[in-house]
């Protein structure tokens, strides 16, 4: 439960039931209209609420523009019961009473189905309806959006002009009444503003199911179910307002207010939509990385405590340890970063994980070693949980770690086999059977056959080996392991992948503590690998910004405000506001970034740069990033050697343009790997990007000034 | 007239060295610059060349020995250089079978590739007398016997004991008796370390170097 949002949602409750209430008894008075007045205020009331509420844009644009239609539906129900006499503005007002009716189901359909982040994307595991109703795809959603909106401004262009057509209706007037004819239009509105509501709520509910919040869906549920059975009643009833004892009880206004506002209410109250409220300093940091990585970041504590108050060689001993904690929290934070949307990893990304987590242990003094063979694209719990496994092995290795990782698609399946072998300490006596380890893995991670692979342990040659293996069918059965998402949490998968609903700010705390490790790890190894070239104080400076901060918030401070994400955005402010950003030209990127240098000759590709690239610290890792991308993508699928980067600059942003001068090899480009984590981290930033493939490759970044 | 060659290597950088060779010489043209063995085999089925400079180890599809054989097969006529900059142990004896004209080691560069070509063109065959020595661990490569060779091969491949036994027709314990050989000779102290070593030295490569173990 939000609990910033209880007092909220209790006024709501009561208002809307009090003025139900008068709304029953107002029969007996001589004070009419009152209730639609004060259902005008309430639902003006939440839509300003939502304001600084709702953390994720598109949602609270649907939301706030729902309340909008709801306090012009009760606006119109007054204005329409003035009997102003004047037969057109009357018909007028009857026939753009239905644009609410047509909106209010759209709005929150299309809400329901931007419910849910990326990392709730156990994705590729339902097929057509199962899928719509599970997983969010933004694609998908783009699409379904563009049609329901072109239908309802189709829709509400046919109702306000209904008297050219009468295709929704006729009124006839006599000299003391008017009746009503309904035609086909209305039925298809009828039809309309029933099946998109219903849609919504199923959606609602099934992601409600698939996450943390599922123990209080009841309330949601509940709030709909009533909402529903009263719209049926009404309509049972042939579309007029249900009596008892000869009183008036609700009209459909009530109810389209009740099922718009309650259930949604419903829903933030619960959590399933991201809040201001939900997401604060420590909560952030316990539900995003903390609830994945408790264990290691135990262990990180007990090494950084004091310790840039070390002697230098207990210094760099503690250092390095801490790195190699660093370096899997920040590869696992990001493996669950770059899933997409159709909770596909590709195996190369575990590759770059394994690879850079060696690195670390290497310095350490750990004999390393690791080869690929293929790639595939495969479910990012399998990936993730190959990474887990692999660490878990590395942890007990002495002096050696091997692992070989293969992957590919046949015709007929994806195949996926992980092989790891560590010099780890022998079993005491009595203890540990060949299956103990695997034991223990269960315990902590699940069950392999959850995610549709098996773990072997082989034991030749005085070693022991441990194999993740696993093959998807590519029709058919691989997406049935994962019908019922909920039961990983049964398995404890649900501990390992972390997956959680939460988007916006967490998905930023997260891109926030990847890449601030990021920059912490490449300190540390400079520090220890190139003596001289950092001083341990601002290694010291860029820790405590990162890993300090987390402490501190684990332990109850409010987030720092010139830290965290949400207040990058102030950061952002404070540069905006007169303070000039500096900005790097050809040779400046040469300095800062000698390692894209280093890359492109390694891969014989020449980088050019056009404009000055700005040195904003909210987006250098993105930079770094995109150089190092579409480095990678002229040398690999494209037949030039030069890589431009041209950028400019207006009041509102910075505009990037990559493009080279050679063709491209085929004809789409695929968002892999490298592209795709610059997407989700360019849009996580509140910028956007755009690929060109025709007639020529080019990559257009937008961020924000 | 101009012999029309087809360069096929999956490593752009690859490509320009040969491409660039090419342009250098009056006595060739370039007919295509490919990137997969497959679309080699394609190219050749609907236009005529010369030669063909096929590597062998592709990142996609077939690899440059499976392309070659296929090309002899629709055009035996057509000379194919194979090259390599992979010190596997048994790619020159696969290329001859094949029918390879020539055979060149990049990394080694005995002769310039320019010479090769010519050379082939002119009807020779030219193959290096034995792979580069390549060390693994504290052995040379020249220090494992043919079996041990096969079965460094079917380890690299991921398979376990039993199953390169199988593969092999030979017994598991004389399986462990060669890997302890192997591991003997070059200090490794896994059987995985010496997989691992084995593939980034490139010592022996697996049959299929898409996947392992399947």
């Amino acid at each position: 439960m939000v609990k910033g949002r209880i007092k909220t949602s209790i006024i709501l409750a009561i208002w809307f039931v009090l003025t139900a209430i008068w709304n029953i008894v107002s029969v007996f008075t001589d004070i009419h209209h009152v209730s639609s007045f004060s259902y005008m205020a309430l639902a003006l009331f939440w839509t300003l609420s939502l304001g600084r509420e709702i953390t994720e844009p598109f949602i609270k644009r649907c939301l706030q523009t729902g309340g909008v239609m709801l306090f012009l539906l009760f606006l119109l129900r007054f204005l329409r019961y003035l009997d102003m006499n004047v037969p057109v503005i009357d018909r007028m007002l009857w026939y753009a009473y239905y644009v609410p009716f047509l909106l209010l189901p759209m709005l929150s359909f299309e809400a329901s189905i931007h419910i849910g982040g990326a990392d709730q994307a156990v994705p590729a595991v339902h097929r057509g309806i199962s899928d719509f109703l599970c997983r969010k795809d933004l694609h998908r959603n783009r699409r379904v959006g563009l049609v329901l909106i072109s239908l309802s401004v189709v829709f509400g262009l046919l109702c306000l002009s209904n008297d050219l057509h009468h295709l929704l209706m006729t009124i006839r007037y006599t000299d003391t009444e008017y009746t009503i004819s309904y035609h086909l239009f209305y039925y298809i509105i009828f039809v309309w503003s029933a099946v998109l509501p219903i849609a919504a709520f199923i959606i609602l509910i099934r992601r409600c199911r698939i996450t943390s919040y599922k123990k209080y869906m009841a309330l949601p549920i509940v709030v709909g179910s009533i909402g529903f059975l009263l719209w049926g009643w009404y309509y049972v009833r042939g579309g007029s307002s249900p009596r008892i004892m000869g009183l008036s009880l609700y009209n459909i206004q009530e109810v389209f207010l009740l099922l718009f506002i309650g259930v949604w209410e419903s829903c933030i109250l619960i959590g399933l939509i991201p809040t201001r409220s939900l997401i604060s300093g420590r909560d952030w940091i316990r539900k995003t990385v903390l609830s994945t990585i408790r264990e290691e970041y135990i262990s990180a504590r007990e090494y950084y405590d004091g310790l840039f108050q070390k002697e230098e060689d207990d210094f760099r001993e503690a250092l390095i340890r801490i790195a190699c904690i660093g370096a899997y929290v920040k590869r696992r934070t990001n493996l669950e970063l770059i899933a997409d949307s159709r909770g596909l990893l590709s195996s190369t990304e575990l590759s770059l994980a394994i690879r850079e987590t060696f690195d670390y242990h290497q310095i350490a003094g750990l004999s390393t070693g690791y080869e690929e063979s293929g790639k595939a694209e495969v479910p990012a719990l399998l990936i993730i949980y190959a990474y887990e496994l692999f660490e878990k092995i590395l942890r007990q290795a002495r002096s050696a770690c091997y692992v070989m990782v293969s992957a590919g698609q046949t015709a007929d399946e994806v195949h996926f086999r992980m092989i790891v072998e560590a010099d780890a300490e022998d079993p005491e006596e009595g203890e540990g059977t060949e299956n103990a380890f695997l034991d223990k893995v269960i315990r902590e991670m699940g069950a392999p056959e959850s995610i549709g692979a098996r773990i072997t342990v082989r034991e030749e040659d005085e070693t022991e080996t441990v194999e993740l293996s696993a093959a998807y069918p590519l029709r058919g059965a691989w997406f049935t392991r994962f019908e019922k998402h909920e039961k990983y949490a049964e398995h404890g998968l649900a501990g390992i992948a972390g997956f959680l609903s939460l988007e916006g700010e967490a998905l930023k705390v997260k891109t926030w503590i990847h890449d601030s490790l990021g920059r912490c790890l490449l300190m540390a190894k400079r520090y220890i690998l190139c003596p001289g070239e950092v001083e341990r104080d601002a290694l010291y400076k860029a820790w405590d910004r990162s890993f300090g901060e987390i402490i501190r918030l684990e332990e109850g401070a409010e987030p720092d405000a010139a830290l965290l994400p949400e207040s990058l955005r102030h950061q952002g402010q404070a540069l905006r506001e007169g303070t000039p950003v500096p900005s790097l030209d050809q040779a400046g990127l040469m300095e800062v970034y000698p390692e894209c240098y280093e890359q492109a000759e390694s891969m014989g590709v020449r980088l050019l740069v056009t404009g000055r690239i700005p040195l904003d610290p909210r987006y250098l890792e993105i930079i770094e990033t995109a150089i190092s991308v579409h480095v990678t993508n002229v040398s690999d699928h494209t037949t030039g050697d030069e890589a431009y980067i041209h950028v400019t600059e207006d009041a509102d942003q910075y505009v990037f343009v990559f493009e080279n001068n050679g063709e491209s090899r085929s004809l789409e480009v695929r968002e892999t790997g490298g592209l795709r984590n610059l997407r989700r981290r360019t849009e996580a930033a509140g910028g956007s990007m755009v690929i060109e493939s025709k007639p020529r490759f080019r990559m257009t970044l937008r961020l924000k000034r | 007239m101009p012999y029309r060659v087809l360069i096929v290597d999956d490593f752009m950088m690859s490509r320009q060295v040969f491409e660039r060779a090419v342009h250098d010489s009056e006595e060739f043209t370039l007919m295509a610059s490919l990137s997969t063995a497959a679309e080699a085999v394609e190219y050749v089925g609907k236009k005529y060349v010369d030669l063909i400079i096929m590597d062998i180890v592709m990142t996609e599809g077939v690899n440059g020995l499976e392309a070659a054989r296929q090309i002899k097969d629709i055009r035996p006529e057509t000379r194919i250089l194979i090259v390599t900059s992979m010190p596997e142990l048994s790619y020159i004896d696969r290329a001859r079978s094949i029918g390879a004209e020539s055979f060149w080691y990049k990394e080694v560069q005995e002769q310039p590739i320019l010479e090769i070509m010519l050379r082939t063109m002119n009807g020779e065959s030219i193959y290096p007398d034995r792979p580069p020595e390549v060390r693994l661990g504290n052995a040379v490569s020249t220090e494992f016997t043919d079996k041990e060779a096969e079965v460094l091969r079917e380890l690299t491949a991921g398979f376990s004991n039993q199953e390169i036994a199988g593969r092999l027709g030979i017994t598991e314990r004389t399986v462990k008796m060669h890997i302890s050989n192997m591991m003997q000779k070059t200090g490794f102290r896994s059987r995985l370390e010496l997989a691992v070593k084995d593939r980034t030295g490139g010592l022996v490569v697996p049959e299929d170097n898409q996947s392992f173990g399947v």
